[in-house]
């Protein structure tokens, strides 16, 4: 085992810690008026060690966001083999739902959407690789699945967006809103209709 | 022109001039730092006209987002039987982006998520002018198309919403987090995708 795998564990609860301390950080006091060194100070670091792992408060937040929507939806956009197109489309919606669930993350992109006038490209940034990571992801199980033969060939890039547009209509934009959201009982039954839709123009 | 007209008009206009000067404040401000005393100045009334007339801060931005998107969301002109349902959807589609981008709905959105956490009743109220309005007026449309036989018969208050949904996530979702985003050149090319989508499940 060399040296650097070996301090690997510790480096690794180190930067947990601080992911930890600035989501909370971020989410009380919003991007610009959280303070690195407050962020520090709570995850018991120096703030030399914290802009070692984190060059600035901007690559700090996107860490932030790619964690909290990583700890809910690892398995996002893989496509299981022998899988049908529904199956893999209503596993994706269980997983859009546990997102909406944990609120984390959508309290985290209002957080960003907070800093368009004074920040702007932090929420861009947040876009391109928080929401276009997941774009990807969704297409890139798109195009496995025409390559099966389980959806006709379509403009997956396009699909990807709108399929994830019909899903956040329900899931997430009211809770942008309204931070407290429930969501229906029937929600994930409802999003069904989603899939009917996306099936009926692209199902093989 | 009797005094009580006379009255009326000068309060109208005053109305009108509080909604124009308050639009104009919070769109360079925001809603917490935005003050009631610079808008009322800037319209050319006292703060106590300016409180006749909006109960509140909350009051006054509902009214200016009421104001924004009921411009051109006027859908009466859609009722000719004459019009196929392509055609409809599309003059939707384009009413609604019309009023995203040239009466900055985008902006005002942007706003009020900002403001969701410290001020959730203006959020909510605001959530229902842009959102629910909308969606009732669009569900008014498609139960007609379903009674003339041009809509497959189905849950109108779903459809709704996860066309709104395709919509918002490729012109608005990204003006949220970017406010120099304008609408692509393609954008009817991307509005007939959406419909040609949607009439894969819906067209009867």
């Amino acid at each position: 085992m060399t040296i650097g795998a070996e301090k690997q564990p510790t480096s690794d609860a180190k930067r947990d810690g601080i992911i930890r301390a600035a989501q909370a950080l971020f989410l009380r006091d919003g991007f610009s008026k959280a303070v690195m060194a407050d962020v520090a100070r709570n995850a018991d670091v120096s703030t030399a060690t914290l802009y070692k792992y984190f060059e600035s408060k901007e690559v700090l937040f996107e860490a932030v966001v790619l964690h909290a929507a990583a700890s809910v939806q690892d398995d996002f956009g893989v496509v299981a083999p022998g899988t049908s197109a529904r199956d893999f489309f209503m596993q994706a919606l269980a997983s859009a739902h546990e997102v909406q669930q944990q609120a984390q993350v959508t309290a985290l992109l209002r957080v960003a959407i907070a800093e368009v006038a004074a920040s702007p490209s932090l929420p861009r940034k947040v876009f391109d690789t928080v929401i276009g990571g997941r774009y990807a992801r969704l297409q890139a199980a798109l195009d496995e699945m025409v390559g099966r033969g389980l959806l006709k060939p379509h403009d997956t890039a396009f699909g990807a967006r709108i399929g994830m547009g019909m899903i956040k209509e329900l899931f997430i934009w009211p809770a942008l809103f309204v931070p407290d959201f429930k969501l229906p009982p029937d929600a994930v039954a409802r999003a069904d209709e989603a899939i009917n839709i996306y099936l009926a123009a692209y199902g093989a | 022109m009797g005094l009580e007209d006379y009255r009326r008009n000068v309060s109208e206009a005053k109305h009108a001039a509080i909604l124009k000067a308050a639009r104009e404040v919070f769109l360079r401000d925001g809603f917490s730092r935005a003050a009631v005393a610079e808008i009322a100045r800037n319209a050319d009334v006292s703060t106590a006209t300016l409180y006749k007339h909006f109960a509140s801060k909350e009051d006054l931005f509902a009214a200016i987002v009421i104001d924004a998107v009921s411009r051109v969301e006027d859908m009466s002109d859609l009722e000719g039987s004459e019009t196929s349902f392509p055609d409809i959807l599309m003059k939707i589609g384009q009413t609604y982006l019309t009023n995203q981008f040239d009466y900055r709905a985008n902006d005002l959105m942007r706003i009020v998520i900002a403001e969701s956490t410290t001020n959730p009743h203006l959020a909510a109220e605001t959530l229902r002018a842009l959102t629910e309005r909308r969606r009732q007026r669009l569900v008014t449309v498609f139960n007609r198309l379903v009674e003339s036989g041009i809509m497959k018969p189905n849950n109108t208050d779903l459809s709704a919403q996860l066309i709104s949904g395709m919509i918002k996530e490729i012109f608005v979702w990204p003006a949220l987090f970017d406010a120099s985003f304008t609408l692509p050149t393609d954008t009817d090319e991307k509005l007939r995708n959406i419909i040609h989508i949607f009439l894969a499940r819906y067209a009867a």
